[in-house]
C-alpha cells in the first residue's frame, strides 16, 4: 500500500462536479482507494460514502492506494485533489 | 377564488391552466421477515431488480448528467453491502432491506451542512424507488399520462419524474417541497417553465381539473379565478412573454444609449458559484467580488494558497475585469474563529480596512493572493471603508511590500495592477478630488454611503423609511464623486443597490457613471432601460434632479419619465 497526505484547498471542497469526475478517475484504476479523513475512512468506490463525508476546504486527507497500479493511481489522485476545479 | 402568496418563485413566468395533481403511489416495503433458508433467493431478487433498474438508468445516462450520477449510486458497493447484510444476517426481505438502507443514507445526508449535498438525498431515493418498483413488479406511470396542457402540482418531483415530463404539455410547476437549488427548480429554469417550489400544503388545497393561475413573478397562485382576474392575468402573461423576448433580443448587445454612449454592466458576487450563474445574464465583468466568503467559510484565516486559487478561478471564469474588494468584515459580519470585541456602534467601529491595517499579516496574505491571481486575468484591487489619505498610503505601502515579497520569490503578477477604492463614507466623498489623484478607479458604495450621509440605520424599522438613495443629499454626492473622478481622468463605478434600481439608472446614466455593478439577474432589465435612453436626455434628467431640493421634487421628476423609457411592465425589479 502507498499513501500520501493532501490538504483540500479548493474553496468548495470535494463537492458537486468534481465528485463525479473523481468517481470516474477512481474507476479507471484497478487499485483500491481509501481517503482517511479526520472524521473517518472513506471507501472511494462508494459515492454514498464520499457524499456523506462532505470533505471541505482545509481538510487534510490521507490517500491510501493498494493494488497493481498503485503508483500511478496515487500520483494521479493526489494531482486531482490538489488541483480541484469546477 | 382563492389567492395564495409566496415569496420567491423558482422560475419566472405567468400562466393559467388546468391543474394536474401528481400523486405517485408511495411504495412501502412489507415488514415481514424471511426464513433463514430463503436468504439466497431474496438476495437473488435484489440483484435482479438492481440489474433491471440499472439497464434503464444506463439508457437515461446517455443524455443526462443527473442520471450518470444515478449510475454511480446504482453501482455503489456501500448500498450493495448494506442491503445484502440486512438480508443475510437480519433476515429482512429485499424491499425492506433496500428501504432501510435508503433511509439510513438519507438521514446521514440530512445532517451534512451543505445544501447541495443534502439535496442529493433525492437522487438516492429516486434510484432506490426505481429498484423497489422492479422488486414489486409495479410499472412506472410517471407523467406520461399527461396528454393536454396542464399546471403540474406535486409534493416533489424526482429526476425520474422530470425525465418523463413533456415540456409541451407542462405549462407550469408548483411543488410543496424543495428549495431553489432542488432538481425541480433547476430543471424548471433550464426548460423555462414557470415554477414555484416549497409551497407547503399546496397538494392538499388543489385537485386535478381545477382552474389555476400561476404568477411565478410575484409569487402568487390563484385558484378558480373569476373573469376579471383572468383578464388581468392574461394581459400580464402576454406582457411577460413580450418583455422576455425583448430582453432576450438584447442579451448579446452592449449597454449603449440611442446616441452611442456605452457603459458597462457588471455583477456583484459573493462567491465563485455566483460568477458561474451570473454569466448567462450577459455581464461585462465582476464589479465587486466580496472576498468575505473565503473567510466566513473556512475554519481559520484562509491561507495565501487557498485565496490565490479562488481569485484565480474567479478571474478566469469571466472574460471581463474582476474587481476584488479586500476583506470587509466587522460591523454586522463576524467570523467564527475570531473574537470581535463587542462594540456600541459596530458600523462606526473596527471594521474593513481599519482592521486590515492593524492585522497586517492577514492583509498582506490577501494582497499577495490577489496579486498572484492578477497573472491569470484582469484583476483589480479595491479597498473598502476609506476615510483618509493616510489609510490609502498605508494600504498601498503594504501592497508594495507584497509585490516585493512576490518578486523576491520569483512569482508572477501584474506589475501594473489597478488599485481603486470604495467611496462609501462621507469623508471619502468630501475628499473625492484628493483621492481621485491617488487611485485608478472609484466605486461608489451607495448602501453605506446613504446610511452614513443620512444618519439612518436601515436595519432599524423605526427609521428605515427615512433611508432612500434618491434623497437629494445622496444624489448630489454621487454626482460630485463622479465629477471628481472624471476630472482626474479615472472611471467611476457603483456597486450599491442603487446601480440596479430602475428609477436610479437613468439618473446615474445621465450623471456619467461608467460602470453599474449589481445583482446579476438585474443586468438584462438595466440594459433594457439604458438602451431606451439617449445620453443627452438622461443628462438633462439628471441635471433637473440634481437641482431639486427635496425628495418629493425628485420623485415628481422621475414620475414624469415617459413610460416607454422605463422598465414599465407587469413585473418589478427584484
Amino acid at each position: 500500500m502507498l499513501s500520501k497526505k493532501v490538504v483540500i484547498t479548493y474553496p468548495s471542497g470535494l463537492h458537486a462536479r468534481p465528485l463525479s469526475r473523481f468517481m470516474v478517475l477512481i474507476k479507471s484504476f484497478k487499485s483500491h482507494v481509501t481517503l482517511v479523513t479526520p472524521k473517518g475512512e472513506v471507501d472511494c468506490r462508494s459515492i454514498v460514502n464520499l457524499l456523506t463525508a462532505a470533505i471541505k476546504q482545509g481538510t487534510e486527507v490521507e490517500v491510501q492506494v493498494s493494488g497493481s497500479d498503485e503508483e500511478v493511481a496515487l500520483e494521479k489522485i493526489v494531482d486531482f485533489l490538489e488541483n480541484l476545479s469546477e | 377564488m382563492q389567492k395564495i402568496t409566496m415569496k420567491k418563485p423558482a422560475s419566472k413566468g405567468v400562466v393559467r391552466g388546468e391543474v394536474f395533481l401528481y400523486r405517485p403511489s408511495v411504495l412501502q416495503a412489507d415488514k415481514s421477515s424471511i426464513s433463514p433458508k430463503a436468504t439466497a433467493q431474496e438476495l437473488g431478487r435484489f440483484v435482479d431488480g438492481l440489474a433491471s433498474a440499472r439497464r434503464r438508468i444506463v439508457e437515461l445516462a446517455e443524455k443526462s448528467e443527473i442520471f450518470r450520477a444515478h449510475l454511480d449510486i446504482a453501482d455503489d458497493p456501500f448500498i450493495h453491502e448494506t442491503v445484502a447484510e440486512k438480508i443475510t444476517k437480519e433476515y429482512k426481505n429485499a424491499e425492506l432491506a433496500l428501504e432501510e438502507t435508503a433511509n439510513q443514507i438519507c438521514l446521514a445526508l440530512s445532517e451534512v451542512d451543505d445544501e447541495y449535498l443534502r439535496e442529493r438525498a433525492a437522487d438516492i431515493k429516486d434510484v432506490c424507488t426505481r429498484i423497489m418498483r422492479r422488486l414489486k413488479g409495479v410499472s412506472f406511470e410517471g407523467l406520461n399520462s399527461i396528454d393536454k396542457p396542464v399546471i403540474l402540482v406535486a409534493s416533489n418531483l424526482t429526476p425520474s419524474d422530470a425525465a418523463s415530463l413533456n415540456p409541451n404539455y407542462v405549462l407550469g410547476i408548483i411543488t410543496a417541497e424543495g428549495g431553489n437549488t432542488s432538481h425541480v427548480a433547476i430543471l424548471a429554469r433550464s426548460m423555462e417553465i414557470p415554477a414555484i417550489v416549497g409551497m407547503t400544503g399546496i397538494t392538499d388545497i388543489v385537485a386535478s381539473g381545477r382552474d389555476l393561475i400561476l404568477d411565478a413573478v410575484e409569487g402568487v397562485v390563484i385558484l378558480d379565478p373569476d373573469a376579471a382576474t383572468i383578464d388581468v392575468y392574461e394581459k400580464k402573461a402576454k406582457d411577460f412573454q413580450e418583455r422576455k423576448l425583448a430582453l432576450k433580443a438584447i442579451s448579446k448587445l452592449k449597454a449603449e444609449t440611442t446616441d452611442g454612449h456605452k457603459v458597462s454592466l457588471c455583477a456583484n458576487v459573493g462567491n465563485l458559484q455566483d460568477i458561474q450563474s451570473a454569466l448567462p445574464h450577459g455581464i461585462d465583468g465582476v464589479g465587486l467580488l466580496r472576498s468575505e466568503f473565503l473567510y466566513m467559510e473556512s475554519q481559520g484565516f484562509p491561507s495565501e494558497a487557498d485565496q490565490f486559487l479562488a481569485y484565480k478561478t474567479a478571474a478566469q471564469k469571466n472574460k471581463g475585469e474582476t474587481i476584488i474588494r479586500t476583506l470587509d468584515i466587522g460591523g454586522d459580519k463576524s467570523l467564527p474563529y475570531y473574537q470581535f470585541e463587542p462594540e456600541e456602534n459596530p458600523f462606526l467601529g473596527w471594521r474593513a480596512i481599519r482592521m486590515c491595517l492593524e492585522m497586517v499579516d492577514v492583509f498582506g496574505c490577501q494582497l499577495r493572493a490577489i496579486l498572484r491571481a492578477s497573472a491569470f486575468g484582469k484583476v483589480k484591487i479595491m479597498y473598502p471603508m476609506m476615510i483618509s489619505i493616510e489609510e490609502l498610503e498605508e494600504a498601498n505601502a503594504l501592497l508594495n511590500t507584497a509585490k516585493k515579497e512576490l518578486k523576491a520569490t520569483g512569482q508572477a503578477f501584474d506589475a501594473d495592477i489597478q488599485v481603486g477604492m470604495m467611496i462609501e463614507t462621507p469623508a471619502a466623498f468630501v475628499l473625492a478630488k484628493d483621492f481621485a489623484k491617488r487611485v485608478d478607479f472609484f466605486s461608489i458604495g451607495t448602501n453605506d454611503l446613504t446610511q452614513y450621509l443620512l444618519a439612518v440605520d436601515r436595519g432599524n424599522f423605526k427609521v428605515a423609511s427615512l433611508y432612500n438613495f434618491l434623497h437629494p443629499a445622496v444624489l448630489r454626492s454621487v454626482k460630485a464623486i463622479i465629477d471628481a473622478g472624471h476630472e482626474a481622468g479615472i472611471p467611476v463605478g457603483m456597486c450599491g443597490e442603487m446601480a440596479g434600481n430602475e428609477l436610479a439608472v437613468p439618473l446615474l446614466l445621465g450623471m456619467g457613471l461608467d460602470e453599474f455593478s449589481m445583482t446579476p439577474s438585474q443586468v438584462p432589465e438595466v440594459k433594457f432601460i439604458i438602451r431606451n435612453w439617449s445620453y443627452q436626455e438622461a443628462a438633462e434628467l439628471a441635471e433637473k434632479a440634481i437641482n431639486a431640493s427635496s425628495l418629493t421634487e425628485i420623485m415628481t421628476i422621475l414620475e414624469s419619465i415617459p413610460k416607454e423609457r422605463t422598465k414599465d411592465g407587469p413585473y418589478k425589479l427584484a
